[in-house]
């Protein structure tokens, strides 16, 4: 494999898009997305993945505005890079730096060393998109996981071979 | 056993995280990304609590084998340690703190994948045949 197919490279498939999730608080947003990548066999051990990901949030807040948060983590159960997407259906109070209560969500979860070498280069374009008009509203846009992977198809896997060419 | 290896786990993902807050490149990436990373103050607290729970022998192999392994603690699949990816190289001794698995060759502390440790399902039931009726013997003549 190339390495700019290793770097956009990430792991996507229907049981990582979580459609109308009903939550109360971010460690219940952080279980339900923890299960759907133990469900899919992306990640080795439920506990320490929850573990770390709240403990990650309690750091400084992934809620980047608009009502979207990217949580992410490197972790030593990851399996390789995932992304899961979760709508929820009701918003959540996120601390997120606008303010804003959060009603979608993209957590980007990676291994140390091999396997993760997709994750900076998905998290950034994930980021970016995020503070672009245009792809910004192509993110939000994000209703099931067709559009999911549409998403990854036109924005994110050539946006992070953009990246890479520069 | 199974739930020391679920502390070392949860031990493993705090030090690994506490470790990549250590490091200038990490900060400056989450900063340039616009994530805002405070003082860890709550992660060495969660981490002392983490290493709290586990029975002193096994956090001291654990530390033993860390300075020598960042990952200290890795998955064994069909008997191969997937940190040295050396096959076979398990053994239960009893001179191993708390009888932890560990691979022969690279030290580092072993478990058996979530789904290896599930119970097997239960075997399906034998199925259910009726008794041959033995074939009358053919009449002669």
């Amino acid at each position: 494999m190339k390495p700019s197919e290793i770097a956009t490279s990430f792991r996507l498939e229907p049981g990582l898009f979580l459609s109308d999730l009903e939550v109360a608080t971010q460690e219940e947003l952080f279980a339900a997305l923890v299960d759907a990548l133990v469900a899919a066999g992306a990640v080795l051990d439920r506990q320490a993945l929850l573990r770390l990901l709240v403990e990650r949030e309690a750091l400084g807040t992934t809620g980047l505005g608009h009502g979207v948060a990217i949580p992410h983590a490197r972790s030593m159960v990851a399996r390789r890079t995932t992304l899961v997407c979760a709508r929820l259906a009701r918003e959540l109070e996120f601390g997120a730096v606008d303010g804003r209560p959060v009603r979608l969500v993209y957590l980007v979860v990676a291994p140390y060393g091999a396997g993760g070498e997709g994750y900076l280069p998905l998290l950034g374009v994930l980021v970016a998109a995020l503070h672009h008009d245009g792809d910004r509203e192509r993110l939000l846009a994000v209703e099931s996981f067709a559009d999911l992977e549409k998403l990854a198809r036109q924005l994110i896997r050539p946006r992070i071979q953009e990246a890479l060419a520069r | 056993m199974k739930r020391q290896i679920q502390e070392l786990l949860v031990l493993q993902e705090l030090d690994a995280l506490l470790a990549d807050l250590g490091e200038a490149a990490m900060r400056e990436h989450e900063a340039a990304l616009g994530f805002t990373l405070g003082e860890p103050t709550r992660l060495a607290v969660a981490r002392a609590e983490a290493a709290a729970r586990i029975e002193p022998e096994i956090l001291g192999r654990y530390e033993t084998v860390r300075r020598r392994h960042p990952r200290a603690v890795v998955p064994s699949i069909d008997g191969t340690c997937l940190g040295c990816f050396t096959m076979r190289p398990t053994a239960m001794s009893s001179s191993r703190p708390g009888g932890l698995e560990s691979c022969e060759r690279c030290g580092r502390i072993l478990y058996r994948l979530e789904e290896e440790r599930r119970e097997p399902p239960a075997p399906p039931p034998p199925p259910v045949v009726a008794p041959r009726k033995k074939a009358a013997p053919k009449k002669r003549g």
